[in-house]
């Protein structure tokens, strides 16, 4: 196990370095350079900028110069924020859009597994029609129409009638911001409904898949009770396809928190990813990709030992690889 | 008297119609006794058996009509809670696959301790012990390590032994093994069919063996009962039906069966055919679409099951004294 982890970590440094490569020449190869937007900058402060943040040297060179850098953790200055590191950006942002994301993930997929679950034990009854149809709806409606139709409905609506009802100035579901808890229930949910429509839908055919199978008719014909049969043998096998989805899944939410972010005016991450890519912010691009790339190469690395845990089959043997 | 079937009828729906697997099955089986069910794939075997522990599905399933009287009372009519108390308990059963039939994340271990906690209330480590034991008993080498294995570690053969293990747990009275063998290599059916049969006589559990092999029939069992088409059409002891068969479908059965003392040169005859559609069962005998003797009644109207000596029955037209006496054809000298 203890080279197996070995051996996983150093594949993922090659993978960010990977990474690093492709992104740096590709950004480069972008039409256009830092500091040529609609305002034209004297020549000279434009030579003057070049040299600060060292854009004069050649590719190649500034290439080795970013990577050395970055082994020994310094991301840079940004270039459009003045004063400001990479690192610093993210650790100023990134804690709400991880929180926003973790809450999305963990709604999405505890609320997905039991609509999974339900619907499979109820199949073909009004339990499974209704979580195939809020699953639908998940999957068909980007996170920008729910946010939006939750903040008219819910933000607003609702809230004015509760306001009427009990002459109260609290908002149960603010339309924007990331202030008090009741702030986060809104982009949260708007966030998670994709996963959560995704998990209920691999859930229930994956349980459909497991009721039919042998042991299940081994483990009924043994005397256990319904839910022992359930919890203990049906859903244990049936949540391995969920737990491999775990990986992709908080990528793309994690980098679907952009649209929810720019809807409830959430100040995260996402902003400055989308934003360094127009603003020709090299460092930024860079220091963000990096840091996206490495967190998913870390959250995929700990659902396969996850997965190990909940399948023996995979489980590996000791010293072996 | 530990199981009395009496005219059962198992349906299933299905988008076609009404599928008849089992239309009037009756039969008994007695203490410590092992009964034999021959027949053909699709004529209603593990259906009856299933029934028995009310394993299949319902809906799709239904159990139309009859009685299971499992020592006196009644499976049919034991509410679910009732039933649970029955399975693994009193009566369990071993599949045909033993690839599929454990859970692949679970140890063997629980797996066997698992009934053991559900019906005897025993504590999780005094069942482990008891699990290693009884591994010991079907014969699975280093048992008390194999205990804490995956069923992803272990052969075939040596999955069906955890199998019956799990299934002799709480000494039921009455073992069902369906098809116990067929999914293993011939080495390993024999080996298998060995341990069951000496298990039998050490336990004295009553069994109900299915197969469609005569030869497993022959070594293992007192009593034999030949299905088709949802129907009984042969029963009786071993020795009677095997050396006084009177059912056609019989002599088909034994005329398509190797056998390694006779003349190698002869050729197995397989019975030419299908069995019928059990969507639209015929009106008269199932079997007379493929039978050689054949006359009209046998299209028109299904032959009671007639007893033709002490515990042996036939459902055969043949056997009515207006019919033409036909002998039994040269059974390969058995």
């Amino acid at each position: 196990m203890v080279r197996y982890i070995i051996k996983r970590f150093l594949i993922s440094i090659l993978t960010v370095w990977v990474v690093i490569t492709a992104t740096f020449f590709l950004m480069n190869l972008m039409p256009g350079k830092p500091y040529t937007g609609e305002k034209a900058i004297p020549k000279a402060i434009q030579e003057n900028l070049n040299a600060k943040y060292g854009l004069d040297q050649p590719l190649i060179t500034r290439y080795f110069i970013y990577l050395k850098n970055v082994s020994r953790g310094d991301l840079g200055m940004s270039m459009t924020y003045k004063n400001r590191e990479v690192s610093e950006i993210i650790r100023d942002n990134f804690p709400v859009s991880a929180d926003l994301g973790i809450r999305s993930l963990i709604f999405g997929v505890i609320a997905g597994l039991f609509l999974g679950v339900i619907s499979a034990l109820k199949h073909n009854r009004g339990w499974d029609s209704f979580s195939m149809l809020v699953a639908i709806i998940g999957v068909s409606l980007p996170s920008f129409i729910i946010g939006t139709m939750l903040q008219f409905g819910l933000g607003l609506k609702f809230s004015a009638f509760i306001k009427d009802l009990f002459n109260t100035d609290f908002q149960l579901f603010p339309i924007a911001l990331w202030e008090s808890p009741w702030h986060k229930i809104l982009p949260s949910f708007a966030l998670g409904l994709a996963s959560l429509a995704l998990v209920a839908r691999l859930m229930r055919t994956s349980m459909l898949d497991v009721l039919n199978q042998d042991y299940i008719r081994t483990a009924k014909s043994k005397g256990l009770s319904y839910r022992t049969v359930v919890m203990r043998h049906t859903i244990r096998n049936a949540i391995l396809p969920v737990v491999t989805i775990l990986g992709p899944l908080s990528a793309a939410v994690l980098t679907g928190t952009f649209v929810v972010e720019n809807i409830f005016a959430i100040p995260g991450l996402g902003k400055h990813f989308v934003q360094s890519v127009g603003m020709y912010d090299y460092t930024m691009i860079m220091g963000l990709t990096l840091f996206y790339a490495s967190f998913l190469i870390a959250v995929n690395f700990l659902v396969d030992i996850l997965y190990g845990i909940i399948d023996p089959r995979i489980r590996l043997a000791k010293g072996k690889i | 008297m530990l199981l009395e079937v009496k005219d059962l009828h198992v349906s299933f729906h299905t988008y076609a119609g009404e599928v008849k697997a089992v239309r009037g099955l009756s039969y008994t089986l007695n203490k410590g006794e092992v009964l034999a069910v021959v027949g053909e794939s699709g004529c209603g075997k593990s259906v009856s058996v299933q029934t028995v522990l009310r394993l299949i599905p319902i809906p799709p399933g239904e159990i139309k009509k009859g009685e299971i009287l499992l020592n006196g009372r009644d499976v049919l009519k034991l509410s679910e809670k009732e039933m649970q108390k029955v399975r693994g308990n009193e009566v369990s059963m071993i599949f045909q696959d033993p690839m599929t039939s454990l859970n692949p994340t679970m140890t063997i271990g629980r797996q066997i301790a698992e009934v053991l906690t559900r019906h005897q209330g025993m504590r999780r480590v005094a069942a482990m012990e008891k699990a290693i034991e009884i591994l010991t008993l079907v014969e699975v080498p280093n048992a008390r390590e194999r205990a804490h294995q995956y069923p992803h570690e272990f052969s075939g053969g040596m999955r069906q032994r955890v199998m019956i293990a799990m299934a002799l747990a709480c000494s039921p009275d009455l073992l069902i093994a369906d098809e116990p063998s067929t999914a293993l290599d011939v080495t390993i059916q024999a080996q298998m069919l060995d341990l069951l049969k000496g298990l039998q006589k050490k336990l004295q559990t009553s069994i109900i063996l299915i197969t469609h092999d005569l030869g497993v029939v022959a070594n293992i069992a007192q009593q034999v009962m030949i299905m088709y088409a949802g129907l009984a059409v042969e029963t009786g002891d071993l020795r009677e039906v095997f050396y006084d068969a009177r059912h056609p479908y019989t002599w088909g059965l034994m005329k398509s069966m190797s056998r390694l003392d006779l003349n190698r040169k002869r050729r197995l005859t397989p019975i030419e055919g299908v069995p019928p559609d059990l969507l639209n069962p015929p009106e008269g005998c199932p079997f007379a679409d493929r039978c050689d003797y054949a006359m009209r009644v046998c299209r028109e109207e299904m032959p009671e099951l007639k007893i033709v000596s002490g515990n042996h029955g036939c459902a055969c037209w043949l056997l009515h004294e207006e019919a033409p006496k036909v002998s039994r054809p040269e059974l390969n000298g058995g």
